[in-house]
């Protein structure tokens, strides 16, 4: 299926090109795209150029999957005899392989800056495509777990704006969590 | 995705994240263990009550005494707190209660689960209950009202939360009837009764299909048959009976539902238990247009006495747990006696070894039965 192009108008005034069924990925283009407001260019003010190219990236990666394991229709392969539901092995092998492929591009995807990191999150926030959403405030989440506060200050360079009154008070009560609290 | 892969950025001079939209801190911190999202408090002014943002907390019994210790902190996150809480009491919890749900009051809390321990002194619910109007989940046990004697009482209490729609109570103690007003309920379970209460009473609960539960464990028939009168559009009802007596007096009430359910259990081998059973059969029968099913389950003793009655509309009877002892056949016995226009009834059997010949099987069932 050839799928019609959208235009995207970032911040900055710049236009980037994408399929129909990859902006599909995002809520928002969708529901755009559904309403038939469809002007020719859509524009973001929130989302600039330098951040735009990554979010259609994700996009093209996952346009036209709802979020299950659902194959990516390919080019060339007859939609009717996908549909079939015969699972044999070849078919398994050939999800697994998929799943871990996937898994590399993501890796790979996610290998950028901090900035970024945030740039990226607040895109997927406002244009609502959940996968790219999760998968940036799951590596903030990695950045916090089992780490001790100064850790985490560090890692995100956040000041303390605490007295040293309060911050001395803070750790006596998190002293007293650590024997009380039994939640783990 | 390792973190090794993050690269910190030296041009990264700003803390971004803490600026970032509220529910994306929210959904970070929903990421975490509850400690650790916590924890975050600690972190700067901005991050002090990120936390509290967390739709759902439940407080362990575990941490009684660290919440003790620290109440007033305590008081300063439950005044955030504006979704859900559950509060389990351990006793010297009970002083602090009072101004938590008073802080929750001014939050329009909507879920409250207060689960008290039942050998406790009763808990006595703060008027600040009363403000909570967008409580659409309350379930309370062991608990009792302040001031009955100053016209508060479980009615006037229950008809100040408009959107309520599961109500579980326990072990309620209170010297009036539980008349329920909730136009939105849905789903009631009430156990552990407690004698003082006169009765219970459904008013205006048009949307209560299901009553999951409803246990009369001491008191009369008549009183349980004037609960069944209250509901409008009741289709399944489990009665479990405890041990009580039946009264002479039909009470008035009219019950018409098509597809009527009622599963009624009789749990215990005792004759006023059957008699009771019967007697709730034979009023259901003289006031319902149709029972389509009544479950009997377990054992019964003897009847003693010829029939009094019939139950003239009873279609469907299905006995659960049948081993084939005496008593039980006589059961069985007296109830075709009674059930002219019975079209089914089915018998399972009880699974397992009882006794010696026992449970019988199909046949030899069939053969007794005849």
């Amino acid at each position: 299926m050839s799928s019609t192009k959208i235009f995207l108008k970032s911040s900055d005034d710049k236009t980037f090109e994408i399929d129909e069924t990859a902006a599909r990925a995002s809520e928002t283009l969708k529901n755009i795209i559904d309403g038939g407001c469809l002007d020719g260019v859509i524009p973001l003010p929130n989302v600039s150029s330098n951040i735009l190219p990554k979010v259609i990236e994700y996009c093209k990666k996952h346009g036209g999957d709802n979020g299950s394991s659902k194959k990516i229709a390919n080019g060339g392969v007859d939609k009717d005899k996908e549909i079939l539901p015969d699972y044999d092995e070849e078919e398994d092998k050939r999800e697994k392989v998929r799943v871990d492929e996937l898994k590399k591009w993501e890796e790979e995807y996610m290998d950028f800056d901090q900035q970024v990191l945030y740039d990226l999150m607040l895109a997927a926030n406002y244009l609502h495509i959940k996968g790219l959403l999760d998968l940036t405030v799951e590596k903030a989440a990695s950045m916090i777990r089992g780490r001790t506060p100064d850790q985490i200050r560090e890692n995100f360079n956040i000041n303390s704006d605490f007295t040293p009154e309060e911050e001395e008070e803070m750790i006596l009560i998190e002293d007293e969590w650590d024997d009380e609290w039994a939640f783990d | 995705m390792s973190l090794s892969k993050l690269k910190l950025d030296p041009s990264l001079n700003g803390d971004i994240i803490s600026d970032m939209p509220p529910n994306i801190i929210e959904n970070i911190l929903s990421r975490l263990p509850i400690k650790e999202a916590v924890r975050t408090c600690m972190l700067s002014k901005k991050w002090r009550h990120n936390w509290v943002t967390l739709p759902e907390l439940i407080f362990s019994f575990t941490l009684g005494n660290a919440l003790i210790n620290r109440n007033d902190r305590v008081i300063k996150f439950i005044d955030d707190l504006s979704h859900h809480l559950c509060i389990p009491n351990t006793g010297y919890m009970e002083i602090y209660m009072e101004r938590w749900i008073l802080c929750l009051s001014r939050n329009d809390i909507q879920e409250l689960i207060l689960c008290q321990q039942p050998q406790l002194k009763h808990y006595e619910l703060p008027l600040s209950l009363y403000s909570c109007e967008l409580l659409n989940h309350l379930e309370l046990s062991f608990c009792t009202l302040k001031l009955e004697s100053a016209g508060f009482t479980f009615e006037n209490l229950i008809s100040r939360w408009p959107i309520l729609e599961i109500l579980k109570i326990e072990g309620l103690t209170g010297p009036t009837d539980l008349i329920i007003y909730a136009p939105k309920l849905k789903n009631i379970v009430v156990s552990g009764f407690c004698q003082v209460i006169q009765n219970i009473c459904f008013k205006n609960t048009p949307l209560l299909a299901c009553p999951k539960r409803l246990n009369q464990e001491e008191g009369d028939i008549a009183r349980l048959i004037k609960v069944f009168g209250c509901f409008v559009r009741v289709v399944k009802l489990a009665v479990v009976l405890g041990c009580g007596f039946c009264t002479k007096d039909a009470p008035e009430c009219l019950l018409s539902y098509e597809d009527f359910n009622l599963d009624l259990k009789i749990c215990c081998n005792d004759v006023h238990m059957v008699s009771m059973a019967l007697c709730l059969l034979k009023y259901l029968d003289l006031l319902l247009q149709a029972v389509t099913h009544t479950y009997i389950r377990l054992r019964f003793p003897k009847i003693r006495g010829g029939p009094e009655f019939s139950l003239n509309q009873l279609r469907n009877v299905k006995i659960k747990y049948f081993d084939g002892w005496i008593r039980q056949l006589e059961f069985i016995e007296f109830l075709l006696g009674i059930t002219p226009v019975l079209e089914m009834m089915s018998i399972n059997g009880f699974k397992g070894a009882v006794a010696e010949g026992y449970p019988m099987d199909g046949t030899t069932m069939l053969e007794v039965l005849m």
